[in-house]
């Protein structure tokens, strides 16, 4: 079963001509890539309202099986989003198991001050976050320092960026054992069989970044990896199972 | 064609592609002082090249751009007198040492026979239509050698430079590692434009849609497949968007491998 963690629906503001979009696009996606189940988040989320885009997912993605939706939230005091209590009883009435932020775009600070109300109530419940790599301006020291006030946070980072990483996050890997890394952007020669042997395969979730990315690079990437079935599988679809198998709503 | 099966079906099953005899035109041998990249030696290397069905790899220094040339030739040329039929070596020079970048070229390409030159304008933060760059294109014309260059879109190598240094030399084939990304609208102009052009997908290949939409502008002869092989990125990454492309597979096995072969006046090698 193959389980993609980093997919994204909705029209863009800068999106390539003929760059697909859409709900229906992203079936012919996953059908021609054997993609079993996607998480995905909706550009409007992002681009323009969190409330907003929510509510269009929603909307988007009911009746397809293959697609859980994940709800982008941000500190209600400030925004359109709910106070915390009845966001999350609209998680649950809409089966949302997993939340994305946008601190650049969405102008927070990725910090304990901004964000303890939401980290709090996430790990109360293990529900995981999502936080792309492009959505800070001093990413490592910025997760250092919010990981080292919540060390039960789950964690997942998105695109880790178009260069190697490593000696970026492996200090964080090592210190924080509820961090994990989405795999659309792993490419360092041996790299995802290097953090396997070092931290254990639990700590990768498979993501495509369709549509700005093919799924096929991620997927061979990840199909020719010098690591077990076991460990491979685990990636592909375990993992993600097992984080959001463990939400508590 | 190597056998009949299709080479999607290799891809699915993560098993080394069988049917298309495959050269990664980008490689790079030697650390890279912002990485850690543990376990690329020699070895690794091609194991690297086995699992996926790699037959050659193009190889020149990762010190081309970061440090020393000839420290780097040097480690390039260690690696491919360990396996000649395996890696292509590239002399990489540095035009800021001019002296040394003349005798690096008589040395590799000369005495040794390498095929080719990689220079990276960026890296050495020389424009590529400079005046120091000069004699290494005087070379590469006189000694029939291919050049492959870092391209992008920024002063030192973008399209603007490119166009110039293709018009001012007509005979030497110039591959543009990176299709001077992000401005691919400029690389398939330049290809259009001269005959002496091609575009090497390294980085680029992940973007979705990209292969098919320069397959459909520029046909395929000019597209060549390369991955940043060893001192960067694995090959995987940047193999799978021509595996799973929406084009035949006689056009993936030109872009795999056999336009590269073509330039490089390689013949296929059966390496079972």
């Amino acid at each position: 079963m193959i389980f993609d963690v980093n997919v994204e629906i909705g029209r863009r503001s800068d999106r390539e001509i003929r760059e697909p979009w859409s709900r229906d696009d992203l079936l012919v996606a996953i059908r021609k890539f054997g993609i079993d189940k996607v998480l995905v988040r909706h550009a409007v989320s992002r681009e323009y309202d969190p409330l907003i885009g929510n509510e269009l997912l929603c909307r988007e993605i009911d009746g397809c099986s293959e697609f859980e939706g994940i709800w982008a939230i941000a500190p209600h005091e400030t925004s359109s989003i709910d106070e915390p209590e009845v966001f999350l009883q609209k998680m649950k009435q809409n089966n949302i198991r997993s939340l994305v932020i946008y601190p650049l775009t969405h102008k927070y600070l990725f910090d304990v001050h901004t964000w303890s109300d939401i980290f709090e109530i996430a790990i109360e419940y293990n529900i995981p976050i999502f936080l792309s790599l492009k959505e800070l301006n001093s990413p490592w020291s910025d997760i250092r320092c919010v990981l080292t006030a919540f060390p039960d946070l789950r964690l997942i980072l998105n695109d880790l960026g178009s260069w190697p990483m490593e000696r970026y996050f492996y200090p964080l890997l090592k210190n924080f054992k509820e961090l994990y890394l989405e795999t659309s952007t792993m490419r360092l020669p041996m790299g995802i069989k290097n953090i396997c042997d070092t931290f254990g395969d639990h700590r990768f979730v498979f993501g495509s970044g369709w549509p700005v990315m093919t799924p096929a690079s991620a997927l061979t990437e990840l199909r020719y990896s010098a690591i077990s079935k076991e460990a491979r599988n685990n990636i592909f679809s375990g993992n993600i199972n097992r984080i959001l198998g463990e939400v508590k709503l | 064609m190597k056998t009949k099966k299709s080479i999607r079906y290799y891809a699915e099953k993560g098993q080394p592609i069988e049917n298309a005899f495959i050269i990664d035109f980008h490689g790079h041998i030697g650390p890279y002082r912002a990485f850690y990249n543990p376990g690329v030696s020699a070895d690794d290397l091609l194991a690297m090249m086995d699992r996926m069905g790699i037959d050659m790899s193009v190889q020149f220094s990762n010190a081309v751009m970061s440090s020393d040339h000839v420290l780097g030739n040097k480690a390039v040329k260690e690696v491919s007198d360990l396996y000649p039929d395996r890696i292509i070596p590239f002399a990489a020079v540095n035009p800021r040492y001019p002296e040394e970048a003349s005798n690096e070229l008589k040395y590799y390409c000369g005495e040794c026979g390498w095929k080719g030159i990689k220079i990276h304008p960026s890296g050495n933060n020389y424009p590529v239509n400079g005046k120091l760059y000069a004699p290494i294109w005087e070379f590469a014309a006189e000694h029939s050698r291919v050049v492959i260059s870092h391209s992008w879109d920024e002063p030192t190598c973008n399209a603007l430079a490119f166009d110039e240094v293709a018009t001012n030399y007509p005979d030497v084939t110039i591959v543009l590692a990176h299709c001077i990304m992000p401005d691919f609208k400029g690389a398939v102009e330049l290809a259009l434009k001269h005959p002496n052009i091609y575009l090497e997908l390294t980085a680029a290949a992940p973007l979705n849609g990209l292969i098919e939409w320069m397959t459909e502008t520029i046909g395929v002869d000019k597209i060549i497949y390369g991955s940043d092989l060893g001192g960067w990125f694995s090959p995987g990454h940047g193999m799978g968007p021509i595996l799973y492309a929406d084009i035949p597979d006689d056009d993936k096995c030109k872009i795999l491998g056999a336009n590269a072969a073509k330039i490089l006046k390689i013949n296929e090698i059966n390496r079972n």
